[in-house]
């Protein structure tokens, strides 16, 4: 009787032995990111690495915020990353809204040809992309990078929130018609506040493949004023190729919003995907 | 979507026929494929057309027809590039599905917190490509890094020059790839794992079968569905996977770590050959597509 739960109780023991262990192995990067971050240049280069900082010191963050180029990096992956997500949400929705709420010629194929454009590499467009860009006259500016990424999220937004859309109740549909509702009034009123999460989890999703864009950005822009993150990053590894607390500390910040808002919408997220997947 | 009711389709066709005087669906649709075509299909047919002409020279494009294409195929380094992509991409699946079906297994039990520590081992595959480069450069660092501290102090071995030689190099980026993307393989597997039906497993156990028989005559066939999807996924974003490789060695040395889309970006960006670097794109395109055929169908046939 007794041997049968101490048995149990081994096992639980091991199983979170086992977690513990698989967890340290594979956080360890991050962890050893933001303690080097934390540490004065000495301990850094010492022969032996301190696992943890011995004298932590911010010094290495205020070096960072006060460089002028990497705030500015900063700055401009937030307007790239930002209205990438306001502009794909709103192109996404109304596509979203024709696949989940009418019936018409041409709709799984339309579909389908979305979902395939999700999975074609940008890597093999490089060259006509860049082409593209400079004949636009959007070389080196904002506004080509937004367009570029707006293509390339477009496919993933509309897909997430067709999900969100043919999820709300026909019911409501067939209420607001009996009640004279418009289409556009529809779309506004009742389609979007209904599926308000949904459009926000879609929306950070967009934001956080914009953040974490690198190979675009490396092609389409040339100079630190519109430059963002990513490329900021690869930059700096480059011309401070020693200044390990300030590259850590840099990798820190740029990494906070991606796993913040991450975490917020985790859950969204593993559901949207696996669905997707069990049922393509 | 296939599962419309019957009130729900007479709402649809009611909105419909209301609408349909004033717009139908397809003027929804066209900002998004307006972008599509612009940014995706022209781009592709203006690729095309690249490839078959010599842009290395000022003034027009001169049609060289097949040239751009032979020259690749003669090119050293097209050669060590191919072989490089394939190590790439197959290092990465192989060791990305051995970790992720390993955790997904093991934390597929019901015990308190297993959906936080599921969510918390996401974490590397949240990370930029770029962001993950710079986490492993500095653990690879050869002097001051942590794992050769790790391998000197903790194992009394020689340290190792994790991104020196060729080989090792090509390791190194494999498996700082196999970090970042193992979580996807996880909660692909953790999903396919909770849709096989319990039942089955207990009628096996009544059945004498032990752990790994369930494992091979359950589980495995299971899982076959999205083990064929999320390997497709992988496969694309491995082998079109540009940053990580780009920030930990730019493809070298001389070339050991030199994957398709680093050849395409050196061709057109650093030789300044637009020619060639869009046949070897084109290249890249047909080559996957033909991979995954050819995957989609022996899986198929041997369902058969």
């Amino acid at each position: 009787m007794n041997t049968k739960k101490l048995k149990r109780n081994i096992k639980t023991i091991a199983y979170y032995i086992i977690v513990i262990i698989l967890m340290i192995i594979v956080l360890f990067p991050f962890y050893w990111m933001v303690a080097s971050s934390f540490k004065t240049q000495g301990e850094l280069f010492a022969l032996d690495p301190t696992w943890f900082p011995q004298e932590p010191t911010i010094e290495n963050y205020l070096r960072v915020i006060n460089t002028e180029g990497f705030t500015r990096y900063f700055y401009n992956s937030a307007i790239v990353s930002f209205s990438t997500t306001i502009l794909s949400i709103l192109i996404g929705s109304l596509a979203a809204f024709a696949f989940a709420l009418f019936k018409f010629r041409g709709s799984r194929i339309l579909s389908f040809s979305i979902l395939l454009s999700q999975m074609f590499p940008i890597s093999a467009l490089i060259v006509p992309l860049f082409i593209l860009i400079s004949r636009l006259q959007l070389y080196n500016t904002y506004s080509g990078l937004i367009i570029a990424y707006t293509v390339f999220t477009l496919p993933l937004a509309v897909w997430l929130m067709t999900g969100f859309f043919d999820s709300i109740p026909k019911e409501i549909a067939d209420a607001a018609y009996l009640d004279g509702c418009s289409y556009w009034q529809f779309y506004f009123r009742i389609l979007l506040p209904l599926s308000a999460p949904g459009i926000a989890a879609t929306g950070i999703f967009v934001f956080l493949t914009s953040w974490s864009e690198f190979l675009l950005a490396l092609i389409l822009t040339e100079s630190p004023s519109v430059q963002t993150i990513s490329v900021g990053l690869s930059t700096f590894i480059e011309q401070r190729g020693v200044d390990w607390g300030g590259i850590t500390t840099a990798a820190t910040l740029a990494s906070l919003p991606l796993l913040i808002l991450f975490w917020a919408v985790q859950r969204h997220f593993v559901a949207g995907m696996t669905a997707g997947a069990v049922k393509g | 979507m296939s599962t419309v009711g019957l009130n729900e389709k007479m709402v649809h066709t009611r909105l419909r026929s209301r609408f349909k005087k004033i717009i139908r669906p397809y003027y929804l649709l066209a900002p998004t494929f307006f972008f599509l075509l612009l940014v995706l299909l022209y781009p592709i047919g203006y690729q095309i057309y690249i490839s078959f002409h010599d842009t290395k020279v000022a003034g027009p494009n001169v049609f060289v027809g097949l040239q751009n294409y032979i020259d690749l195929l003669q090119n050293q380094d097209f050669g060590m590039m191919m072989w490089v992509s394939l190590v790439w991409t197959f290092g990465c699946l192989i060791g990305q599905f051995i970790f992720g079906m390993g955790t997904a297994l093991f934390l597929n039990q019901h015990r308190r917190g297993s959906n936080f520590f599921r969510a918390a081992l996401l974490a590397p595959w949240v990370m930029s490509g770029v962001l993950t480069g710079i986490i492993w450069k500095w653990l690879y660092n050869p002097v001051y890094g942590v794992l050769n501290a790790i391998v000197d102090k903790i194992f009394h071995l020689p340290k190792i020059s994790w991104m020196g030689s060729g080989n090792m190099a090509l390791l190194s980026v494999i498996i700082a790839n196999i970090w970042k993307g193992f979580p996807f393989w996880m909660i692909m597997i953790t999903a396919g794992l909770q849709s096989i039906p319990g039942e089955l497993y207990e009628a096996a156990t009544v059945d004498g079968a032990n752990h790994w028989h369930r494992f091979w005559s359950i589980t495995l066939p299971g899982l076959k569905t999205i083990l064929i999807v999320t390997s497709i996924l992988a496969f694309i974003w491995t082998y079109n996977f540009f940053d990580l490789i780009w920030v930990l060695t730019r493809g070298g040395p001389a070339n050991r770590t030199i994957t398709f889309p680093l050849y395409i970006y050196q061709q057109a960006f650093i030789f300044g050959d637009r020619g060639s670097a869009s046949a070897s794109a084109l290249l890249l395109i047909i080559l996957m597509t033909i991979g995954i055929i050819v995957y989609a169908r022996a899986f198929s046939l041997r369902k058969d």
